[in-house]
């Protein structure tokens, strides 16, 4: 698979989830907004009908990361990328290409779709998204203190899904192969 | 004022007299009468007819809703206050009643056959039969909706979820795909008579409607399964035909305008209500994470193994 723009939807495909899970977990989370709240909003059975269908299609939404934002934010913080934001030892102007090891990063997401009644914000269908990533291979390119591209990488991610405490996907992901640069805009500065 | 002012003016109030006798003050004509409708929020319904018939309007259509507020007064009508409309145009009102909400019984752990009894003596009825794999416990109700214990409206549908044996595509993914046969408790036996997910109308004694909501939380997990059974979360099924009816369509009401925001990871629910414009909205919050990374792992090829 080779894609530069894998997001965490392509870890969880929409096919592969587990509905009569993601229905009772939606359901726990629904019956926890208030039936004065609820009431209030005078719904109709075609409005929550309405309702559930964005929400459904709200999980996509969640899981929009790119995979690449969540693999820089970790390396960024490795100690062994320190020394790129030492301007002395690397000028400006000067590019490093770092060849990757394998190696692993884990990843803890808890998104959520907030129901809004009256403008007033009355419950939460929670997510929780957790990711081992295994790099496989790819260059890193850093130039200026910053991490600039990440270059002809490998991937696989093993990951769950749940939603409000049930375990809607467990999912192995295929190997994602980036065979164009994945260029992270004016750079992921380093922290010094 | 001299002799000669007070000629002047006399003279002048006697050559206006003729032109002030030519004036003719006819009476308005009336186009239309018209009546502002009044608020009757919060009104009594009797105060709200007696409000009506001083103003020679009618009282019209009374909807009742259950609302969680004191019973008895009116929540809204139509035509809203301010309306201007001919004498007589009658007035629907809608009056708040008391929610009346049961508590399902559990049917988790009995035999499909024991939870339709047990459901049909608690006054609910048995909506969709779908099945779980569970090998320990094939035929067993293993999960519900609305959830043992839930106050829902009597009028809703439970759902049943059945355990079934486990098929061997599902057991082993290597396996060669085996279209599984539902166990004949899986078919789907009851048609889901849906004309109360959350509404209702029951027509009792001439005009009168009863407008009942069963209860939104209720309906909203119901409406979920029926959405998931719809198709709405549909994926395309490698194990032959569906046992189930085919879908029935989504009941109708009123106008809805679905305005999806897909660059900012929202979507805003409008029912076309403007009394409800703020109506209700989902709003998808990403979590862009906590990525953690071994500091002790060798991650570039430059560092020794």
């Amino acid at each position: 698979m080779t894609d530069t723009h894998v997001t965490l939807s392509a870890v969880f495909p929409e096919e592969k989830l587990e509905v009569p899970a993601l229905v009772e977990a939606a359901g726990r989370a629904i019956r926890e907004i208030p039936v004065e709240a609820a009431m209030e909003a005078s719904t109709s059975p075609a409005f929550w009908l309405s309702a559930s269908k964005n929400a459904a299609g709200l999980v996509k939404e969640l899981l929009d990361v790119p995979l690449a934002d969540v693999l820089v934010e970790a390396w960024k913080q490795h100690r062994r990328f320190r020394q790129y934001a030492d301007a002395e030892r690397y000028p400006p102007g000067e590019v490093s290409v770092v060849p990757l090891a394998e190696h692993h990063i884990t990843s803890t997401h808890e998104p959520y779709i907030e129901v809004v009644i009256g403008g007033v914000s009355r419950g939460k269908i929670p997510f929780e998204v957790t990711l081992d990533v295994t790099v496989k291979a790819g260059n890193l390119i850093i130039e200026s203190g910053k991490i600039k591209r990440l270059e002809a990488a490998r991937a696989q991610v093993s990951g769950r899904l749940a939603c409000a405490g049930e375990t809607l996907l467990k999912h192995e992901s295929e190997e994602f192969v980036w065979d164009d640069a994945i260029t992270f805009g004016a750079g992921i500065p380093i922290p010094v | 004022m001299t002799m000669l002012h007070v000629l002047m003016i006399s003279t002048a109030l006697l050559a206006q007299e003729p032109q002030l006798a030519r004036t003719t003050l006819r009476p308005p004509r009336v186009v239309a009468e018209s009546v502002s409708v009044p608020n009757l929020i919060d009104s009594t319904l009797v105060a709200a007819a007696l409000a009506l018939g001083r103003l020679r309007l009618a009282t019209g259509e009374i909807v009742y809703v259950e609302r969680a507020g004191p019973p008895g007064l009116v929540v809204s009508h139509q035509p809203p206050s301010g309306t201007l409309v001919p004498p007589g145009t009658p007035v629907t009102l809608r009056l708040s009643t008391q929610i009346r909400f049961v508590r399902v019984p559990s049917v988790v752990d009995s035999s499909l056959a024991r939870a339709r009894v047990i459901l049909r003596e608690a006054g609910f009825r048995v909506g969709r039969i779908d099945s779980l794999p569970d090998p320990r416990r094939p035929g067993i109700v293993v999960r519900q909706i609305p959830f043992g214990n839930d106050s829902v409206s009597p009028r809703v549908a439970v759902d049943l979820w059945v355990a079934r044996r486990v098929s061997v595509a599902e057991a082993d993914p290597d396996a060669p795909v085996v279209i599984p046969q539902p166990a004949p408790e899986t078919v789907v036996t009851t048609a889901p008579e849906r004309t109360d997910t959350g509404e209702s109308t029951v027509v009792q004694g001439g005009p009168r409607r009863w407008w009942i909501p069963t209860g939104i939380v209720g309906g909203g997990i119901v409406l979920l399964v029926l959405l998931a059974k719809l198709g709405l979360f549909a994926r395309p099924k490698a194990d032959g035909p569906s046992p189930h009816t085919p879908p029935t369509p989504p009941p109708a009401g009123p106008p809805l305008e679905l305005k999806p925001h897909r660059d900012s990871g929202t979507a805003t629910v409008d029912r076309g209500d403007p009394a409800a414009s703020d109506g209700v909205r989902l709003r998808a919050v990403v979590d862009r994470g906590t990525p953690t990374i071994d500091p002790n792992q060798r991650i570039t090829e430059e560092e020794a193994p």
